[in-house]
């Protein structure tokens, strides 16, 4: 579902991201950790064709992001950590903008997964309010919502929990699992390693641009043989570079 | 599919403005019948000033009929220059700076519609306000010449494929050099731009030839404007054939008007597909040089101009003069801010410059007078347009990062004075050079010269404390883009009182000049009235700037962060 092949990224004489290769399957619910600025976003871009890698190539479902785009773009959805939003649109208004922005476009179906979404984010009673009144968790549920519509095949998110209420974060964690479960593929980049622990299939760790590690929780602990959490691991990973 | 996305987006669009005016209504009422007041101001201004100057011309009979439909060449020449810098400016912000063009690229969507998109952003940004103001003249012009509803029509049909033509060579220009220039290039080429603008001042100054003076004034004035016209008609200009479309049908040849029009059309037709087609292949690759650009440079601490210069001001606390390098590099380091300042004033410049080639220093002294006024009223007006575009949002800017200022233990009277007298500085620094230039090129008296040193003094503190003071009272804390904080009603009220201060202290001590050069009023009573005028212009400016600061400090100590 996600291949990267020998990914690089060069920006003048700093790399952010040396020679990564990561293969993802189908349902595969993939967390990548690492340290601040160890190359996670700057991966995510390259995944999304919001960067041009140096070298290397990225595709989703066999189709190379940089060279058919619209089709590899079709299937992916991306919530970024801070989303962009129209603060003069209502929450209603800006669902149906994106679901018409992709090759399926509205029908009944979407309309009934849109209200069935916003009732399950608690969006119901402010969906026909303008954006600029969201609050942040409420923008970051809105754009979990929009990135559902269109049925994606891989989703990438960047922070998912960042200004979710513990109640919104367990619905987030619930979607995800279920995706997941239904053949969706996650790639998903936190700082939060409990979620990591508790979602993940695999585990990619990642610092000055190096995967450094990647494989089961049980793998990873075996590897480096520590007994203690996802914590202890990330820490004697990262700490050892 | 191509064309239902850009529908859809056209459409949210739409979705989002008819929101806005939905929302206007939840502003006071007050608020509203102020807006608009100052709405019909402005459009009556703008339609009073060109007509009195066509009524004017018009009545020096065929003279005047020729120098108003040459003065209509060099209008809409400069709307062409206008409308194609404006679009440069905004597709480079448009479609390359803003979030929304990183939420369009992660969607699948072509590039090239994704331009497409922005293009017709850009032709819509840049082209409504022009057309408003474009109106109020154009009437003016069709009142003075008898013109039909027809013309208006006319006028509106030419005006839609000029607008289009222009957004795409803007839009061209923007994209081919975001794509090609490198970004180092961009900083050589700009110190080469600066440099050769210098040079040129300086060439213009010391071999600038006095035109001869004749004994008739107008027929002075005709001789040395009209040869300067010609430029304007330049056969292979979009503005040209606009001009001469528009012509044709005030003239009722129609058919060769259609020509014209036809010829239009073709043309931004033909450039808005060679716009799609170059950004298939030029704008991902020119987005993702300015996302990614090699070309970081490393600040080091204490190694820049102001750092050096603004610490040696040890009279200066401490954390003022923090406040003002802080402010000087943010300007500096945005080329976007410090450019606009650059153009619009070097524009000024080069016409001072140009004065003596103009011959306008030989001239009767009632128009030595009128030129040294109006020269005054124009670089009052440009520092006006500036500062409300770069003073005013100042204080918003400082927005989502006001949590630093508002734990430092400083105190907002200091925050506010900070901003007052860096910016009056920069003003004064930029504008007193400027009328000097005037003055000296136009060998006015030394009392005219003294006059007009003090007017400039006094409106770079007055309109500096006018937008500071209104930044204050009405900041917009949830935008990051200074045009939309300007354009809301705090700017649009700070523009319009900027305007209203520059006309009555310009008028204020030009009405007793005029009044003396054409002996009207003899030499005491002359001094009498400019020495009364004077202490009202600084009573007034006073009055202003102390109101305009005092409010300000008020509303900044209310202010709930």
């Amino acid at each position: 579902m996600i291949k990267i092949t020998n990914l690089c990224k060069h920006f003048g004489e700093l790399v952010a991201v040396e020679s990564l290769s990561i293969e993802i399957p189908k349902g595969e619910f993939f967390a990548f950790l690492g340290p601040n600025a160890a190359g996670k976003t700057t991966t995510i871009k390259l995944l999304t064709g919001l960067l041009k890698p140096t070298s290397g190539e990225a595709s989703i479902c066999d189709y190379d992001i940089q060279r058919d785009y619209i089709k590899a773009k079709s299937l992916i959805s991306y919530i970024p950590d801070f989303p962009f939003l129209y603060d003069k649109l209502t929450g209603r208004e800006f669902l149906n903008f994106v679901v018409d922005l992709y090759p399926a476009g509205r029908s009944k179906k979407t309309e009934a997964m849109m209200k069935e979404l916003l009732f399950i984010f608690g969006l119901v009673d402010h969906k026909d309010h303008l954006l600029e009144y969201y609050s942040h968790g409420m923008r970051q549920k809105l754009v979990f919502a929009a990135s559902l519509l269109h049925n994606p095949s891989v989703m990438i998110i960047d922070e998912p929990m960042v200004g979710l209420d513990p109640h919104s974060a367990k619905v987030v964690k619930d979607i995800l699992k279920n995706k997941s479960k239904e053949g969706v593929t996650i790639f998903l980049s936190t700082h939060t390693l409990s979620v990591a622990e508790e979602l993940a299939d695999r585990i990619g760790i990642i610092d000055k641009g190096k995967l450094l590690a990647i494989g089961t929780l049980d793998d990873l602990k075996a590897s480096f043989d520590i007994k203690g959490k996802l914590e202890d691991v990330f820490l004697r990973i990262t700490e050892e570079e | 599919m191509a064309s239902s996305i850009i529908f859809n987006i056209w459409n949210v669009r739409l979705k989002i403005l008819s929101n806005k005016f939905k929302n206007a209504g939840k502003h006071s009422k007050l608020k509203i019948i102020v807006v608009w007041l100052m709405v019909v101001g402005l459009f009556s201004g703008t339609f009073y000033v060109p007509y009195r100057a066509f009524i004017f011309l018009n009545s020096m009979g065929h003279f005047g009929l020729v120098i108003i439909d040459r003065l209509m060449y060099l209008f809409f020449m400069g709307l062409f220059m206008m409308l194609v810098f404006s679009n440069c400016i905004i597709a480079y912000s448009s479609a390359y700076k803003t979030r929304e063009t990183q939420f369009f690229l992660t969607l699948p969507i072509e590039y090239s519609q994704i331009f497409f998109v922005k293009f017709m952003d850009s032709i819509f940004l840049s082209s409504w306000m022009f057309l408003c103001f474009l109106m109020p003249i154009l009437s003016a012009y069709a009142f003075v010449r008898e013109l039909n509803a027809g013309f208006y029509l006319a006028l509106v049909l030419f005006f839609i494929p000029f607008a289009v033509l222009c957004g795409a060579l803007g839009c061209m220009i923007t994209m081919l050099v975001v794509r090609f220039l490198p970004s180092k290039m961009g900083r050589v080429l700009s110190s080469l731009a600066v440099g050769l603008f210098l040079i040129g001042c300086g060439w213009l100054i010391i071999t600038g030839k006095a035109a001869a003076r004749s004994e008739n004034e107008v027929i002075f004035l005709l001789s040395n404007l009209v040869p300067h016209f010609g430029f304007s008609q330049f056969v292979f200009a979009p503005n040209f054939w606009l001009s001469e479309g528009l012509f044709k049908i005030i003239a009722g040849s129609y058919k060769i008007a259609v020509a014209w029009w036809l010829l239009l059309t073709a043309n931004a037709l033909f450039f808005s597909q060679l716009v799609v087609i170059l950004a298939g292949k030029f704008y991902y690759p020119g987005w993702l040089k300015t996302t990614t650009s090699t070309a970081k440079r490393i600040y080091l601490p204490g190694e820049g101009l102001a750092e050096k210069l603004i610490g040696r001001l040890t009279f200066i606390r401490p954390f003022m003069r923090s406040l003002i390098i802080k402010d000087i590099k943010v300007f500096c380091r945005d080329p976007m801010q410090w450019s606009q300042f650059a153009i619009f004033f070097g524009l000024l410049g080069i016409y001072f410059a140009n004065i003596r080639n103009l011959g306008y220093q030989n001239v009767l002294p009632f128009w030595k007078n009128m030129i040294s006024f109006l020269n005054l009223a124009s670089t009052n007006l440009t520092l006006a347009s500036l500062s409300v575009r770069f003073v005013f949002p100042q204080l918003s800017l400082e927005g989502k990062r006001f949590w630093i200022l508002g734990l430092a233990p400083i105190e907002k009277k200091d925050l506010l004075l900070e901003k007052f007298w860096l910016n009056s500085t920069v003003s004064l620094c930029i504008s007193l050079p400027l009328i000097t230039l005037s003055n000296f090129m136009l060998n006015v008296s030394a009392q005219l010269m003294a006059l007009s040193t003090m007017v400039v003094i006094l409106m770079c503190l007055t309109l500096t404390s006018l937008c500071i003071g209104l930044g204050a009272l009405f900041p917009n804390f949830k935008e990051d883009n200074p045009a939309q904080i300007v354009s809301g009603f705090g700017g649009t009220l700070a523009l319009v009182l900027c305007l209203v201060y520059i006309a009555v202290n310009v008028m204020a001590l030009g009405l007793p000049f005029h009044l003396f050069v054409t002996a009207q009023i003899s030499q005491a009573f002359f001094n009498k009235l400019i020495a009364l005028s004077a202490v009202g212009v600084c009573v007034i400016s006073a009055a202003t700037i102390f109101f305009s600061l005092l409010l300000g400090y008020r509303a900044l100590e209310r202010l709930e962060m």
